[in-house]
C-alpha cells in the first residue's frame, strides 16, 4: 500500500463517514455540512478515477449551489424559537433499516458474487492509458453528446423558471 | 186454444170435452194474473171480475158434469219431454181425465169457489191487503183443478204442492199477526212432511214402471202381484201425502192452527176441497193399494175420527170446533177408502163439502156479527176485551140471525147425520160398508173400526149440540157478563145479501132430496149408483142396524148435550180439571209432542252444528291465517337476518378490506418510498433467484 | 482504482442515503438524502467509467446526472417552501392530507 491508496481510502472513509453521521445526527445544520464532507470525498474519489473535470464540478455545483441552497432552505423551513432539532422517530428506523438493510445485502451479494473482469470491454479498459482532459470532454459535448447538452439546457431553464414561480408564490403569500 | 194445443205430439186427439176442460183449468188462472197484476188499478180491486170468472168455470164445470154423467169418459195424453236412458227412452207425459168422479170433484171445487167468492164480497169489504185476497183465491182454485184433472202422478203433484202453497198465502193472509204466520208456516211444514212421503211413493212408483201415468200403471198392476213389498212401501208413501193435506193422525196438528186465515178461506180450503184432496188422491191409486196397506189406512182414518172428535168436545173457539170436526170427518172419509168402500167416502166427501162449508159461512157470519156488536160497544165507550171468536161470548143469537140460525141448524143435523139430511146419507153409506167388511175379515179386533166410527158419531152429536146451544139459544152470555154491552147486543142481525145467500144455496144443498130420493138409503143414490166400489154386498141386518145405531147414538148425543148446556144457561159449567178435559182440550198434546219431541232436538242439533260448523270452519280459517302469519314472520326474520344479513356482511367485509389497505395510505412520502423500495427488492430477488 | 471498492462504497452510501430518506423528519433532510443517493449513482458510474477512455459514456451520464439533480434540488425546494408556508412546518409527515 502506498500513499495513493491510503489517500484513497481516507478520501472513501470521509464519505461513508458523513453519510454516516447524516444518518444519526439530530441536528439538520450538522446534518448539512456531513453532506458537504461527504460531497468533497466523492468529488476526490472522481479526480482518483481519473475525471477531474467532474470532480471540480461536483465541488462547484454541488457543494457551492445545491448546498448553499438547502442551508438556505433550512433556514426558511425551521421555526423561529426552536432551533431544526428533530428526532428520529422508531417506527421509521424499523423501516429504514429493513429497506437499507435489505438493499445493501442484495446489492453486496451481487457485487461480490459477480465477476466484472468477465466483461470484454472492462478487460480492454483497464490495459488502457486514461486520454481525459477538460478539451476532450468539451468535444464531445459538442459533438457526440450534443442533444442530451441542449435537454439539459432546457431542464435548467424551466427549473430556474418552475423555481421561481413556486418561490415568487411563497414570496407572495410571505408578503 | 185449439190450434196451439194441436201443436203438442198427442197420443189421441183432443176433443172438444177436453179443451173445455182445459178453458176451465185455465180461467182462474186468467183471473189470479189479471187480478194480481192490474187489481189495485180494477174497482173494487177486482172482486167483480174474479166472481164472474169463477162463476164461468162453475157453468163450465156443471156442463161437463152432464156431459160425462150422460155420456162417456174422456181421456187425453200428451208427450211432456224424454230422458235418453241407457236403453231408449223415458218419456214423461202428462194427461186429462174426465171421468165421473173427476167431474164432481170439479162442480164441487168450482161451486164452493163461487159461495165463498160470493160470500166473500161482504164478509172481506174494508179489510186489509183485500186487492190480494182473490188472487189468491183464484191460484188456489185453479191448483185445486189441476190436481183433479190430472191423471198423471207428477202434474198432480205439481198441482198438489201448488195448492199447498196457496193454502200458506191463504193462511197467512193477515200476516202481520205473529200467529197467523206461524200457522201458515205449520200448515205448509206439516204437509210439506206429509209431501216427502208422497215423492218417495213417487220414486218407487218411477223406478218400478218407469212411468207416472195412472192408466198406464193400471195395465202394468196386472202383471204385478199387489203385495209386493216395494209396491206397498209405495202405497204407503202416497198415503203419507193424504196424511199431510187430510190432516189425518200423525200429521193432524196444523189443521186447528190454520183457523187463523180468514173464515171464507176456511171454508174453501178445510172444509171442502183442499183437504179433500187427500182423499180424491186415495181414490186415484186405489187400485195398488194392497190389502195390508188398507187396513193401514182404515186403522189411520179411523183413529183419526175419534181424536178429532174428543178434541172438539171442549174447544171454546168457534172455529176451531169445526176445524176438529173437519178432522174427524176426514177420518171417515179415510177409513172407508181404508175399508173399500171408496164410493161410500167420496159420497161423504161430496156431502160433507157442502154442510162443512155451510157451517163455516155460517160461522163466519156470526163472528163478523160478533165483530160489529163490538165495534159499537167500543164505540160507545164500553171497553171490554173479547175475542169475537169464543162461545163464550156467544148465545142467544137465533132471535137475533134467524137465516143464519136455520142454514146452521141444517147443516148441523147434517152433520150429526140426522135422517133427511144429507150426511145421514153417506154417513149411513159408510158406516154400513165398514161393519160389512168387519164382518168379512177373520180378525175379530177389525169390528173396532166400525165401534169407532159409531163412538165417533155419538161424539159428534154432543159437540155439535154443544156448540149449537152454546152460540144460538140462551141469553146472550156477553150481556150476562157486561150488561153495557146490552144495546149493542139488540143490534145484531142478519148479514147481508151476498153472505146470506150462499149460506141459503149450501144449506139446501144439505137436504136430503139432491142425492137420493130415499132419505134412509144411500143405496139408491145417483151417486152410489154411478159410483160403485166392488165387494160384498152388505147384508141386509146391517142395513137396519147401522143406522138405527146412529140414529140412536146421535139423539143420545144431542140429548147430552142439551141436558148440559140448555139448563146451565146461567153459568159455563164446565169441568176443567180431569184427565179427558185436559187431553181433548190440548188435542191430545200433539202440540206439545212436536214441539218437545220434535223441534227441541232438531234444534239443539242444529246448534251443535253450527258450533261445530264455525269452530270447524274458523278453525280452518284461523289455522291457514296464523299459518301465513308464522310464515310471513319467518321470511321477515329470513329476509331481515340471511338475506340483509349476507349483504350486511359483504359490506362489512369489503368495510374490512378497505380498511386493510387503507392503511397503507399514510399520505406520508416516506412509506410510500419504502414500499416501491420493497417491492424492487422483491423483484431483484426473485430476478437473482431466477 | 479499484471497481469493486467504488462498487460497494456506492452501495453503501445509496443504502445509507435511503435510510435517510426514510427514517427523518425534516424534510430538507429527505431533500439531503436524496442528494446523497444521486451522488452514490455517480460514484457507480465513475467506478466503470475507469474503463471506457475512448467514450467516456460514464462522465457524461455524471455530467447530466449533476445538472438533473441541481435543478432538482432547486425544484425541489422550493416546493419545500410551500409546504412550510402551508402546513406552518418542515415535518414532512404533517403533509398527510391525502391519508384515507
Amino acid at each position: 500500500m502506498n500513499l495513493t491508496e491510503y489517500i484513497f481510502y481516507f478520501f472513501c472513509l470521509l464519505s461513508l463517514a458523513g453519510a454516516v453521521y447524516m444518518l444519526f445526527s439530530k441536528s439538520v445544520i450538522y446534518s448539512a455540512f456531513a453532506l458537504l464532507t461527504t460531497l468533497l470525498g466523492i468529488a476526490a474519489l472522481f479526480v482518483f478515477a481519473g475525471a477531474e473535470f467532474l470532480g471540480i464540478a461536483q465541488i462547484m455545483i454541488y457543494i457551492g449551489g445545491v448546498l448553499v441552497l438547502f442551508l438556505f432552505g433550512i433556514m426558511m423551513t425551521r421555526r423561529l424559537n426552536s432551533d431544526a432539532l428533530e428526532k428520529t422517530g422508531n417506527k421509521n428506523l424499523l423501516t429504514g433499516i429493513i429497506a437499507g438493510g435489505g438493499l445493501f445485502t442484495l446489492l453486496l451479494i451481487i457485487i461480490l458474487k459477480v465477476n466484472f473482469l468477465s466483461l470484454e470491454w472492462i478487460q480492454r479498459g483497464s490495459t488502457q492509458k486514461s486520454a481525459t482532459g477538460v478539451a476532450s470532454i468539451g468535444v464531445k459535448l459538442m459533438t457526440d453528446y450534443i442533444m442530451p447538452f441542449e435537454i439539459a439546457a432546457l431542464i435548467l431553464l424551466l427549473a430556474l423558471i418552475g423555481a421561481a414561480v413556486i418561490a415568487a408564490r411563497v414570496i407572495n403569500r410571505q408578503s | 186454444m185449439g190450434i196451439f194445443l194441436s201443436k203438442l205430439a198427442t197420443t189421441n186427439t183432443m176433443d172438444f170435452q177436453i179443451q173445455l176442460a182445459l178453458v176451465l183449468l185455465l180461467l182462474p188462472l186468467l183471473s189470479f194474473a189479471i187480478l194480481f197484476f192490474l187489481g189495485k188499478y180494477l174497482p173494487r180491486k177486482g172482486d167483480i171480475t174474479a166472481t164472474l170468472l169463477i162463476g164461468i168455470a162453475t157453468l163450465l164445470s156443471i156442463y161437463l158434469f152432464v156431459d160425462v154423467y150422460t155420456g162417456y169418459d174422456h181421456y187425453f195424453q200428451a208427450e211432456w219431454f224424454k230422458l235418453i236412458k241407457p236403453e231408449g227412452y223415458t218419456t214423461f207425459t202428462f194427461s186429462i181425465l174426465l171421468n165421473k168422479v173427476s167431474v164432481m170433484m170439479l162442480v164441487v171445487v168450482t161451486f164452493i169457489a163461487l159461495m165463498v167468492h160470493l160470500y166473500s164480497l161482504e164478509y172481506m169489504e174494508g179489510k186489509r191487503n183485500y186487492q190480494r185476497y182473490f188472487p189468491y183465491l183464484a191460484l188456489f182454485t185453479f191448483s185445486m183443478l189441476g190436481i183433479v184433472l190430472s191423471d198423471n202422478l207428477l202434474i198432480m203433484f205439481v198441482f198438489w204442492e201448488l195448492v199447498g202453497f196457496s193454502s200458506y198465502l191463504l193462511i197467512g193472509f193477515w200476516f202481520e199477526k205473529d200467529s197467523a204466520s206461524q200457522a201458515a208456516k205449520k200448515a205448509f211444514l206439516f204437509n210439506r212432511v206429509g209431501d216427502f212421503g208422497f215423492i218417495c211413493g213417487l220414486l218407487i212408483l218411477w223406478s218400478k214402471f218407469d212411468t207416472l201415468e195412472l192408466s198406464i200403471l193400471k195395465e202394468q198392476l196386472t202383471s204385478v202381484a199387489l203385495t209386493d213389498p216395494m209396491l206397498m212401501l209405495a202405497g204407503i208413501g202416497l198415503f203419507c201425502g193424504t196424511l199431510g193435506k187430510s190432516a189425518q193422525f200423525p200429521l193432524m196438528a196444523w189443521l186447528p192452527d190454520a183457523m187463523e186465515g180468514p173464515t171464507p178461506v176456511s171454508a174453501l180450503i178445510h172444509a171442502a176441497t183442499m183437504v179433500a184432496a187427500g182423499v180424491y188422491l186415495l181414490f186415484k191409486i186405489f187400485f195398488l193399494l194392497a190389502l195390508p196397506v188398507l187396513d193401514f189406512i182404515a186403522i189411520i182414518g179411523a183413529l183419526t175420527a175419534l181424536m178429532g172428535a174428543i178434541a172438539a168436545i171442549t174447544q171454546n173457539d168457534i172455529k176451531k170446533v169445526l176445524a176438529f170436526s173437519t178432522i174427524s170427518q176426514l177420518g171417515y172419509m179415510v177409513m172407508a177408502m181404508g175399508v173399500g168402500a171408496y164410493d161410500a167416502a167420496l159420497f161423504h166427501l161430496l156431502t160433507h163439502a157442502f154442510f162443512k162449508a155451510c157451517l163455516f159461512l155460517s160461522a163466519g157470519a156470526v163472528i163478523h156479527e160478533m165483530h160489529h156488536i163490538q165495534k159499537e160497544m167500543f164505540s160507545q165507550g164500553h171497553y171490554f176485551e173479547f175475542s169475537t171468536l169464543d162461545m163464550r161470548f156467544m148465545g142467544g143469537l137465533r132471535k137475533k140471525m134467524p137465516v143464519t140460525f136455520m142454514a146452521y141448524l141444517i147443516a148441523t143435523l147434517s152433520l150429526i147425520g140426522v135422517p133427511l139430511f144429507s150426511g145421514f146419507l153417506s154417513k149411513d153409506a159408510i158406516l154400513i160398508k165398514t161393519m160389512d167388511w168387519a164382518s168379512y175379515q177373520t180378525n175379530p179386533f177389525k169390528y173396532l173400526i166400525p165401534a169407532a166410527g159409531l163412538i165417533t158419531v155419538f161424539i159428534t152429536a154432543f159437540y155439535m149440540g154443544r156448540q149449537l146451544i152454546m152460540v144460538f139459544f140462551g141469553a146472550s152470555r156477553l150481556v150476562q157478563k157486561y150488561p153495557a154491552a146490552g144495546k149493542a147486543f139488540d143490534h145484531a142481525s142478519d148479514p147481508g145479501i151476498f153472505m146470506k145467500l150462499p149460506l141459503l144455496i149450501l144449506a139446501t144443498l144439505s137436504l136430503f132430496p139432491i142425492f137420493s130420493f130415499n132419505p134412509f138409503d144411500a143405496a139408491g143414490s145417483w151417486f152410489m149408483l154411478n159410483v160403485s166400489a166392488p165387494g160384498n154386498h152388505a147384508e141386509l141386518l146391517f142395513h137396519y142396524l147401522v143406522p138405527f145405531a146412529t140414529i140412536l147414538l146421535g139423539a143420545l148425543g144431542l140429548f147430552l148435550a142439551w141436558k148440559k148446556y140448555a139448563q146451565a144457561t146461567s153459568s159455563l159449567a164446565e169441568k176443567k180439571e180431569g184427565f179427558w178435559y185436559a187431553l181433548s182440550a190440548n188435542n191430545f198434546y200433539q202440540d206439545y209432542a212436536t214441539k218437545h219431541y220434535i223441534e227441541k232436538p232438531v234444534l239443539w242439533m242444529a246448534n251443535k252444528m253450527h258450533i261445530t260448523d264455525q269452530k270447524v270452519i274458523d278453525g280452518v280459517l284461523h289455522s291457514f291465517v296464523i299459518t301465513q302469519v308464522i310464515i310471513a314472520h319467518i321470511a321477515a326474520f329470513v329476509d331481515k337476518y340471511v338475506i340483509d344479513g349476507s349483504i350486511h356482511l359483504l359490506t362489512y367485509l369489503s368495510g374490512k378490506v378497505a380498511d386493510l389497505f387503507r392503511k397503507w395510505q399514510t399520505g406520508g412520502i416516506q412509506s410510500y418510498v419504502f414500499y416501491m423500495i420493497a417491492a424492487i427488492l422483491a423483484i431483484l430477488i426473485l430476478i437473482i433467484k431466477n | 482504482m479499484v471497481l469493486h471498492t467504488y462498487l460497494l462504497l456506492a452501495a453503501a452510501i445509496f443504502c445509507l442515503g435511503l435510510c435517510v430518506v426514510l427514517i427523518k423528519k425534516n424534510t430538507v433532510m429527505v431533500l439531503m438524502g436524496i442528494e446523497l443517493m444521486l451522488n452514490a449513482v455517480n460514484l457507480n458510474f465513475i467506478g466503470f467509467s475507469q474503463f471506457d477512455q475512448n467514450l467516456m459514456q460514464g462522465q457524461f451520464f455524471i455530467l447530466f446526472i449533476l445538472v438533473i439533480a441541481a435543478a432538482e434540488a432547486a425544484v425541489g425546494l422550493a416546493i419545500v417552501l410551500n409546504l412550510y408556508n402551508h402546513f406552518k412546518t418542515a415535518d414532512i409527515s404533517e403533509a398527510k392530507t391525502l391519508q384515507g
